[in-house]
């Protein structure tokens, strides 16, 4: 069963804490504070390659995208999360593992946006799915 | 001819624990990848547990020989190192690039917080500010982690010198399981593994005895080894770092509930034995075939049960391995249960 990967952007972490459908990958901590799941989530930044800048010492700086992301990973499709209008995009990590285009599940951007994007952290284990778009 | 062959296929293998012939209801040794259940036989370690961990995992840790090989583990299979056991470990998220191949490089813009840089092979890793403010930035070599503090967010330059195998930088005060990074940072998932099948039947027992041995575990406020907590009641079994001590707690509704203590001067890292019994009259607890602590607390029903972390596989995590874990339908004598901590 493959892993399937979806990244969701909101406004900030307690709009995404809050919502109807991401709630279910949180949990109330001992002092009542929303808590990721561990083993299912994890927050990442979005930036575009093409508008990385350099610093003094020549180190690339990103300029990651505004909002809030996260990156959930479940091993089955869930239609909600999937038809979530915060999703950019849902992929299958076993065919972007082995190079398969068809593993973009579902994203509103087209192939030279994606093949622009980067996403830190993935989960290790997830091959970058813009390496693999031609 | 049935009749008689049944005994003989159900007998169980020499290695099973047997205090007083009382023979092990389950035991899985994870350290051997061998399990045996009471009345069915030798069965696979797989069929006693669920793992749920969106990541790959490896086997190489801090603590790690200088060059070890290492395993890689797919996402929701149970990592379980041969020789060593099962490794429960806390989220984490290695803040290097290109971590199998180390070179010198500068962190992204890092948070306020502690931080741990640790490397395998030979030579080091140093931490130092870039845009970062902070203290206790030193070199990292193989088997002494660096741990810093950043007081004011900013990057961080990690100076590689000789060659290192791998490194990673992770938030927080203990190096966990190696993460391998690319292009971009990656992280791995926490292992939320619980029993299942005749492991779960074995632990929901009221009335058992258990018996855990683990290795290398990381010292977190508390390390857990079984929790049954979430809810109320159930049999809670950890190692508390600041006492060094291991505590059996009778779980309670948002809380530990009733805890029974028994010795000091664990040492976390290296290999320990912790065993608890629990019948309708009472409950006793020893560790390293120590003294036996008992009191008259009764177990009440399991809540959600986790191997080797807390409240439903959130905190608390053993970071470290589970090298096995016993479970029998009886309160074992005292005695008994003291020498299988031997």
């Amino acid at each position: 069963m493959s892993q399937i990967d979806a990244i969701l952007h909101f406004a900030d972490r307690a709009t995404a804490m809050a919502d109807a459908v991401v709630i279910s990958q949180t949990y109330l901590d001992g002092q009542s504070v929303r808590q990721w799941l561990g083993q299912n989530v994890v927050e990442c930044q979005i930036w575009r390659n093409s508008l990385d800048t350099l610093d003094g010492n020549g180190n690339p700086v990103h300029h990651p995208l505004a909002g809030f992301f996260v990156l959930i990973s479940l091993p089955n499709v869930i239609p909600a999360l999937f038809n979530h209008s915060a999703v950019q995009g849902v992929f299958d990590r076993d065919l972007i593992n082995a190079g398969d285009v068809t593993g973009i599940l579902k994203s509103p951007f087209t192939n030279a946006v994606l093949r622009d994007f980067r996403v830190s952290p993935l989960f290790a284990g997830m091959r970058p799915f813009w390496e693999i778009i031609p | 001819m049935r009749s008689a062959l049944v005994p003989i296929l159900l007998a169980p293998p020499g290695w099973v624990l047997r205090p007083g012939g009382k023979i092990a209801t389950v035991d899985t040794d994870f350290s051997n990848n061998r399990a045996w259940v009471k009345g069915v036989g030798s069965v696979s370690i797989a069929s006693l547990l669920t793992t749920t961990r969106a990541s790959n995992e490896t086997s190489l840790l801090p603590s790690s020989a200088s060059g070890a090989a290492y395993l890689t583990f797919s996402s929701n299979v149970p990592a379980i190192v041969p020789g060593l056991g099962l490794q429960p470990f806390q989220a984490a998220t290695n803040l290097l690039l290109n971590s199998a191949a180390p070179i010198t490089q500068t962190t992204a813009s890092l948070g306020t917080g502690t931080y741990t840089l640790w490397v395998n092979g030979s030579g080091s890793a140093t931490s130092s500010a870039g845009s970062a403010t902070g203290s206790a930035f030193g070199a990292a070599t193989n088997g002494n982690p660096n741990t810093f503090t950043l007081s004011v967010a900013g990057t961080v330059v990690v100076t590689v010198a000789g060659s290192p195998n791998a490194f990673q930088l992770q938030a927080g005060s203990i190096g966990t399981a190696f993460v391998v990074t690319a292009g971009v940072t990656a992280s791995q998932a926490a292992d939320v593994i619980t029993p299942a099948g005749a492991l779960a039947t074995a632990l929901a027992l009221t009335t058992k005895s258990v018996v855990v041995a683990t290795n290398k575990l990381s010292a977190g406020a508390l390390v857990v080894l079984l929790s049954a907590k979430t809810g109320n009641g159930g049999t809670y079994l950890y190692y508390n770092s600041s006492t060094l001590s291991t505590y059996y707690g009778l779980g309670g509704s948002g809380g530990a509930g009733s805890v029974l203590a028994v010795g000091a001067g664990i040492t976390l890292s290296a290999a320990n034995k912790a065993a608890a019994s629990f019948d309708g009259t009472g409950r006793s607890l020893v560790s390293n075939n120590g003294t036996v602590a008992t009191d008259s607390g009764v177990q009440g029903a399991n809540g959600t049960v986790t191997i080797g972390s807390d409240a439903g596989g959130t905190i608390s995590f053993a970071n470290g391995y589970i090298s096995r874990l016993t479970v029998f339908n009886s309160r074992i004598p005292d005695a008994q249960l003291k020498a299988l901590t031997q």
